[in-house]
């Protein structure tokens, strides 16, 4: 599962339509949409409610059932240089700072994407100008918004920093954002929407991957090891050694324990001394070199 | 949303630049070789390199380089678990973290949070550091340490810089220990007295297994040879020593193929360790690093250690010594 974020309902409403989201389980605010795989989640604007909504619809899924494994904040931002970043452009965020504290977030980028990629500035409040952009800020802003920074915070808190993104669309370049309009809104997310899906797509297939890239067992290896485990009636540390041979085991030989276990599982012991004999047993056809 | 599979960047695709070394020349060099790079400006190293929880295995697949300057201590003492082969003042630095090659049973998996590479690219304050240390008295410093230098050498060639500077410091020696079979690269150099060049090997058989990225052995041994004809000081690591089905005939069989390949009587010394590993370590490697069955054998627990039993450790380097024996004197032969 993939939290999307944006603090606006015209930023949200493009991917409701696109991804067929439904409404979402628990509290009616934040706004939680879900559909296959996929969550949305609509803050408001600002950094604090961009961190609290991400946090409030981590704790939502997870109740759930559905531990969000990826989070990507996406939505309009404002460019310093309409030059370099023009309007309608879309960039992934390698660097994002929070201006209230300087704190800086490094997204680590580890899927490949063709987009460009540019650094942003959180504000706690509307900017008017490049100028006022760059006055207080140690490096001059290339793009700036209210709500990423909340939730590369909150999103963290969760997650690695190879999980939470964020994927900004130029909307205005800082002099004339009061022109913006819902519509206006709508259209340009429309406008990225391929762009946003193919990327949120990409960061699921990495989060994916990498929850299976640790796994030593599959879930019947894993459920022949526990039957074990309990036939036995193994102590913590007993249980952790098991863990390990049966691991050593399916790396060493690449193939299953489970035989191996269950002709073990078969004949439960009657006594503490029969245990640690049984177990001294299997540890060593598990282990044996 | 569309389904989609899993695609790795390129390594080295990204490049973080720390503030301190932006304008460092050694920077400006390393960022003209990927100039299809993505660069990133940081505040410090330590924002990338040791943030918790990162994505270990995803970062080894593509790691990015980290360009940063570094402060404060530029010489460590030798580790417990290292030979110092009879040296009294025997160091290491760390011009690098971490290494282009991804061998299954490697401890920086267990050391570093990450597989991303920092390079130090502030190598003047280096050798600043070793002077002032050789004014205390000979010193043997270790290079390759928390890395593979000379693998790191198309990158950023600082193999070839502390050759040239050790050459004209008699006091210094440098061991500098690799697994990259590209001799070619130092063959113009000029052998030196106080540079003492160390290849790993294992057998075919374990660094196909265990040793992912790194050239075959055999072709390490070639450029062993070749750097022992052209005059340098060669020393051979067989080293982790690893205990796998058939240790015995791979390790043997090993011994062998080095004595066709080269003339053994000229080697330096050989260096034998068995696997040994710090136990926080392998903590940490079972939680990062790719599984393999390495990491799970059941490990003797000594102090802060995990290695094999000291039964399993006198067979295996009795085995070697005693291959190793029929080809060069005993007293060149250390055993860790």
């Amino acid at each position: 599962m993939i939290i999307l974020h944006t603090a606006l309902a015209a930023e949200a409403r493009p991917l409701i339509r696109r991804l067929g989201l439904k409404p979402g389980p628990g509290a009616p605010a934040p706004r939680l949409m879900v559909g296959d795989g996929t969550a949305l989640v609509v803050s408001g604007t600002g950094r604090v409610r961009a961190a609290a909504a991400v946090a409030a619809a981590w704790t939502r899924l997870d109740a759930t059932g559905h531990a969000p494994s990826a989070i990507l904040n996406t939505g309009l931002c404002g460019a310093a240089d309409s030059g370099r970043h023009p309007r309608g452009s879309v960039f992934v965020i390698n660097a994002c700072t929070d201006t209230t504290c300087g704190r800086r977030y490094y997204p680590d980028i580890l899927l490949r994407h063709s987009l460009p990629e540019a650094g942003l500035h959180t504000f706690d409040k509307v900017i008017h100008s490049p100028e006022e952009a760059r006055s207080g800020v140690r490096t001059a802003p290339e793009l700036v918004d209210m709500e990423a920074a909340g939730v590369f915070e909150a999103g963290t808190l969760f997650l690695p920093a190879s999980h939470v993104h964020a994927l900004k669309i130029v909307g205005d370049a800082l002099t004339d954002a009061r022109f913006v309009t819902a519509a206006d809104v709508e259209s340009l997310i429309d406008d990225a929407i391929e762009s946003i899906t193919a990327f949120a797509a990409a960061l699921r297939a990495f989060a994916a991957s990498s929850e299976k890239s640790g796994r030593v067992l599959d879930e019947s290896e894993e459920r022949a090891l526990g039957e074990a485990m309990d036939a036995l009636r193994l102590t913590a540390t007993q249980r952790a050694r098991l863990s390990a041979a049966a691991r050593h085991y399916r790396l060493l030989h690449d193939a299953p324990p489970s035989p191996v276990l269950a002709a073990f599982a078969a004949r439960p012991p009657k006594s503490k001394n029969e245990r640690a004999q049984a177990l001294d047993r299997l540890l060593h056809a598990l282990n044996g070199v | 949303m569309p389904s989609t599979e899993y695609r790795p960047p390129r390594p080295f695709s990204r490049i973080y630049v720390e503030d301190a070394a932006r304008d460092h020349p050694e920077t400006a060099r390393v960022l003209r070789r990927f100039s299809r790079s993505r660069t990133v400006p940081i505040s410090h190293y330590k924002d990338i390199f040791n943030r918790p929880r990162q994505e270990w295995r995803a970062q080894k697949e593509s790691p990015a380089l980290i360009l940063a300057a570094r402060h404060g201590e530029f010489l460590y003492d030798a580790s417990a678990y290292t030979p110092t082969f009879g040296h009294k003042r025997f160091h290491y630095n760390a011009l690098a973290l971490n290494c282009v090659y991804d061998c299954a049973y490697c401890y920086l998996q267990g050391m570093f949070p990450s597989a991303h590479i920092v390079l130090f690219v502030n190598i003047e304050d280096y050798f600043a550091a070793t002077e002032a240390a050789l004014a205390e008295g000979p010193l043997y410093l270790a290079l390759s340490y928390d890395t593979d230098l000379p693998a790191l050498e198309h990158i950023i060639p600082y193999t070839r810089r502390w050759i040239e500077f050790t050459r004209t410091r008699p006091g210094l020696t440098v061991e500098i220990r690799t697994k990259s079979a590209s001799f070619n690269r130092f063959a113009d150099i000029t052998p030196t007295d106080n540079a003492v060049l160390a290849w790993t090997l294992s057998p075919a058989s374990v660094a196909a297994r265990y040793e992912a990225k790194t050239p075959p052995p055999a072709q390490r041994l070639r450029a062993a040879a070749k750097a022992l004809e052209a005059g340098w000081r060669v020393r051979l690591c067989i080293d982790p020593v690893l205990r796998v089905p058939g240790w015995e005939n791979a390790y043997t069989a090993l011994v062998d193929e080095i004595a066709e390949a080269l003339d053994a009587g000229k080697l330096e010394d050989v260096s034998l360790g068995v696997f040994r590993i710090n136990r926080d370590y392998l903590k940490h490697m079972k939680r990062r690093a790719a599984p393999t069955d390495v990491l799970y054998h059941p490990y003797e627990k000594r102090s802060a250690l995990a290695t094999y039993t000291a039964e399993e450790h006198k067979s295996m380097t009795s085995l070697l010594r005693s291959c190793f024996a029929r080809h060069i004197p005993a007293d060149r032969i250390h055993i860790v």
